[in-house]
């Protein structure tokens, strides 16, 4: 396994920033971009997700480090590419921003000021106060399915099961680095982390909707969606913890 | 006693021969991994003792109290069920180490192009 190979860090800071993204030449640049000017003490990785168009090269030209995954492997299995490589390279804390603008970069810091009281998990929420995101009603009534889910299982009030944008600590990097869904990820890593005794807090943040691209879920994969994620919190449950 | 023509037995003892001959030449190839042949092989077998002799799936059928033909249709029903729950098993382990490996050659290569780097200049 990968834990016998050391990697040097490039550079000194602390913190990586996680961009998963898949033909997202549109965008990329002015995401990273955007982070750099925003949040300086931190490097940047782009995890290219097997796309088909210059994602990777824009990406660079912008600054940020690149990986690139040899096919599409799906959101989950880009960003664990990301934990770790975060994990390997000895970083402390990871934040994972989407690449297509949604998720404001100047909120970073918030997320990770977040991190310092001791909580191994900063969600980026949108609906802990009132936001301008409107959801449609079926996408309404699944956040509303997952946040009781959730909320039921870990015993207290979460709001935003589904929100992307997130930042953690070493710990939770460690051990997401090794467990991570392939697909539709948010949901069930927080019973992941619930079940390893690792607490997660909200952090309320204003996003951006929707400039370039869709969303990664389709009305048609809704239905697989809900299934799927519903079906892995509650295996989630009975599942064994790592190393038991 | 249940009576299967001499012939019909024939037919389903060359059966099972040429498909234990099968996996064995498919092993011989290295296109079937040993570990996946076994349960090949005990079809095969299973095939080969109910074909040969019949009384065996009697003795079944009257144990679970169904007709013989219905019997057959189960044991047929549960083995196809054992074989593909084998091979979802065996996916979903490859599905991982798939996604691993990927993962790992994923930051070689990366590791790679930064030693190289210093190089180019």
């Amino acid at each position: 396994m990968s834990h016998e190979l050391q990697m040097e860090k490039t550079s000194s800071k602390n913190t990586l920033i996680i961009i998963p993204a898949y033909n997202e030449e549109g965008s990329i640049a002015r995401v990273v971009r955007n982070i750099r000017k925003q949040v300086t003490d931190a490097d940047i990785l782009v995890v290219n997700d097997g796309s088909q168009d210059r994602t990777a090269r824009k990406a660079r030209e912008s600054g940020a480090q690149v990986i690139t995954l040899a096919y599409n492997m799906g959101i989950g299995s880009a960003v664990q590419s990301g934990f770790l490589f975060a994990k390997e390279k000895g970083y402390h804390f990871a934040v994972q921003v989407d690449g297509d603008d949604q998720h404001p970069p100047g909120e970073i810091p918030r997320l990770l000021a977040a991190l310092q009281n001791g909580s191994d998990m900063a969600i980026g929420s949108r609906f802990v106060e009132p936001t301008g995101y409107r959801p449609s009603l079926t996408r309404a009534v699944g956040i509303k399915i997952f946040s009781f889910l959730v909320s039921f299982i870990v015993g207290k009030r979460v709001y935003d099961t589904t929100s992307g944008f997130r930042a953690i600590s070493r710990q939770a990097i460690v051990l997401l680095a090794e467990t991570y869904p392939h697909d539709y990820p948010e949901v069930e890593a927080l019973i992941t982390l619930h079940r390893n005794g690792m607490s997660f807090v909200e952090v309320p943040v204003e996003m951006n909707y929707r400039q370039e691209g869709k969303s990664s879920i389709s009305a048609k994969a809704g239905v697989y969606y809900m299934l799927k994620v519903t079906l892995a919190v509650l295996v989630a449950i009975i599942k064994r913890r790592n190393g038991e | 006693m249940m009576e299967i023509a001499t012939h019909l037995r024939v037919i389903i003892g060359i059966l099972c021969f040429a498909l234990v001959g099968i996996i064995i030449e498919l092993i011989r190839q290295n296109r079937l991994k040993e570990h996946y042949a076994i349960i090949w092989l005990l079809t095969a077998v299973s095939i080969f003792i109910f074909g040969i002799w019949p009384d065996t799936l009697n003795m079944i059928s009257r144990i679970v109290r169904l007709h013989h033909l219905t019997t057959l249709f189960m044991v047929a029903f549960l083995f196809l069920l054992a074989i593909v729950l084998h091979f979802t098993l065996a996916i979903s382990q490859i599905f991982d180490r798939n996604r691993r490996l990927t993962q790992e050659v994923a930051w070689l290569r990366f590791e790679l192009e930064q030693l190289r780097e210093p190089l180019r200049d």
